[in-house]
């Protein structure tokens, strides 16, 4: 990818987008309204919000599993010969019926790399992610956390240019997942992809990204962002223990504590 | 005060589930053995009229003598197991090949369910006067009708395994660039098998319903033909000899099915097979 292409137009683009499902009331359910929201190039964007806001639905539509129903996304695609995206779901997408080798290969095979090169690439990220001795296990036969990271590893493999991030530490245990942090900050130093990731642990979004975006309750909407002043490379346990990022914290604490009220709120009065 | 102690027994639990392994299966082993035994008592003891009910002992005997002596039972029970087979696979494949394309894609299932629901529930039997009258009485309406029994059969559990898939393996396919006929082959099909197997090994029970049935009123040759003729020549021994066989070939069959599974799904928790 050429130079001036960090300056060109932004990687996502989402204006206005609008999501009613149909069912669930007269009218449906109205997932998102009018968000807008835009991310350079080799951005790391993370988005916190009430459960139910809408987040996992923006991924989704980002990865064309469901459709807009108004208002304008634009991805831009600059090296045809990779994906443009790929997300790595909130549950364990992992398939039952492949090993793990099989489950973290499956893009690959799906675009007819040469198996010398799957080979290769698929060792280097099942090492990664310490999974080499359960190469040929089945799903069955791994813990949760495990399988997590065999999504983590078959999504990486895949090597988009964008990465949707659902909740994808969530499952994972304390060490594992500030391992995984630390893992997915040095892959993404090393190619630069965009990333939107998506979180209810706002240290993580804030140990990971340049910039938090908090949505309001449903229908989700943009209702503050944050940049990220901190340097790069990070040190995730350092980074903590900073004051900054403890004032940093308390912020953004401060916008989304409002709209999970307010959704608690909403659902009690759509309960009574 | 109550203290509960749990305490390790290295051996013990290593050993349980071998334990219960043997369990099962001799309890599937004792269940049949102590009703032949009851059966040799009262059939002995006259409570149950020897002439109807001739103890286990005496059938055996018949049934070694009638299956592998000069009685030619092994020959027909050939010619059934090739009908069986026949017709089985003739209902089975294109019942798997139509039931994923149902599960897969909603207009296909939409134009086909309202016609299927129709014509399942009428028992097959029942249309083997008309295909015996469109096909002749050879052994093509005896494949037809054991072919539309299975059909249906492994074309409604193949439907139902597919659309009981979890949409996310198929979002998941889908965002790693998988195209509809990847889809099929890496999601529906794996994804369905246990339901597909399950409905094979019903499928499978049915051929045999419907072979014997059909043999009793449409065959000179077969198992069902021999079971039938032997009653109305009241020969209780060769009727005996043919229900055993027919037993014995029913387990086989099924035996059979579940370790072609367990060769195809081997990512099925070994304790749900
Ligand atoms: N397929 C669907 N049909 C109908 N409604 C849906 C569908 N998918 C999501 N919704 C609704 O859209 C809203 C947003 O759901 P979404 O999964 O995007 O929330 P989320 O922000 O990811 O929540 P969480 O943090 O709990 O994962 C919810 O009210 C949900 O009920
Ligand atoms: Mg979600």
């Amino acid at each position: 990818m050429s130079e001036s292409s960090a300056q060109g137009p932004p990687k996502i683009r989402v204006e206005n987008a609008t999501k009613v499902f149909s069912g669930g009331g007269a009218d449906g359910v109205v997932a998102l309204e009018a968000l807008s929201l835009h991310v350079r190039d080799g951005e790391f964007v993370s988005i916190v919000g009430p459960s139910g806001c809408g987040k996992s639905t923006l991924l989704r539509i980002l990865g064309k599993l469901e459709s807009l129903t108004s208002g304008r996304i634009t991805l831009r695609h600059d090296d045809e010969r990779k994906p443009i995206d790929t997300i790595l779901f909130q549950d364990s997408a992992v398939f039952p019926w492949m090993t793990v080798r099989a489950n973290v290969e499956y893009g690959l095979r799906r675009r007819k790399v040469r198996a010398e090169d799957r080979l290769r690439i698929v060792d280097e990220f099942l090492a990664k992610v310490g999974l080499m001795r359960f190469a040929d296990s089945y799903p069955y036969q791994l813990s949760g956390g495990m399988k997590q990271r065999v999504s983590i590893a078959r999504t990486f493999v895949n090597d988009p240019e964008i990465l949707l991030m659902d909740e994808p530490f969530a499952a994972l245990d304390e060490p594992n997942r500030v391992l995984q942090q630390e893992e997915l900050l040095s892959i993404w130093a090393s190619d630069r992809k965009t990333v939107l990731f998506i979180t209810h642990n706002l240290e993580e979004a804030i140990v990971l990204s340049d910039r938090v975006v908090v949505m309001t309750a449903r229908p989700g909407r943009m209702k503050a962002e944050f940049d990220v002043p901190f340097g790069r490379p990070r040190a995730v346990y350092e980074l903590k223990r900073q004051p900054r990022f403890g004032e940093l914290a308390a912020k953004i604490w401060g916008e989304l504590h409002d709209e999970v009220m307010r959704a608690r709120a909403d659902e009690e009065k759509a309960s009574r | 005060m109550k203290t509960i102690d749990i305490v390790g027994h290295p051996e013990r639990d290593l050993r349980r589930e071998q334990r219960r392994v043997m369990i099962y299966r001799s309890l599937n082993v004792l269940s049949p053995v102590s009703l032949l035994l009851l059966w040799e008592l009262l059939s002995r003891t006259d409570v149950l009229d020897s002439r109807f009910f001739p103890p286990p002992s005496q059938v055996s005997l018949t049934f070694i003598d009638l299956t592998f002596g000069g009685g030619g039972l092994l020959g027909d029970l050939g010619v059934s197991l090739a009908r069986i087979l026949g017709g089985f696979l003739l209902g089975a494949v294109p019942a798997l090949v139509l039931g994923l394309a149902m599960g897969l894609l909603r207009p296909v299932r939409a134009a086909l369910d309202p016609l299927i629901s129709f014509v399942y529930p009428v028992p097959k039997l029942a249309i083997l006067p008309l295909l015996i009258l469109i096909l002749g009485l050879g052994e093509a309406s005896k494949l037809a009708v054991i072919a539309i029994g299975v059909f249906f059969q492994v074309l409604i559990n193949t439907v139902a395994g597919v659309l009981n898939i979890p949409a996310l393996y198929f979002d998941a396919a889908r965002n790693l660039g998988a195209n509809r006929w990847a889809m099929y082959r890496t999601v529906a099909l794996p994804g369905a098998l246990p339901t597909i197997f399950a409905g094979l090994k019903i499928a499978m029970g049915t051929a045999f319903l419907l072979i014997v049935a059909a043999e009793f009123v449409a065959a000179q040759s077969g198992i069902g033909y021999r079971v039938w003729n032997s009653w109305r020549t009241f020969d209780l021994g060769v009727m005996y000899s043919g229900l055993i066989l027919l037993a014995v070939t029913g387990l086989v069959a099924q035996l059979l099915l579940a370790t072609i599974q367990s060769i195809f799904v081997p990512w099925q928790r070994p304790d749900r097979l």
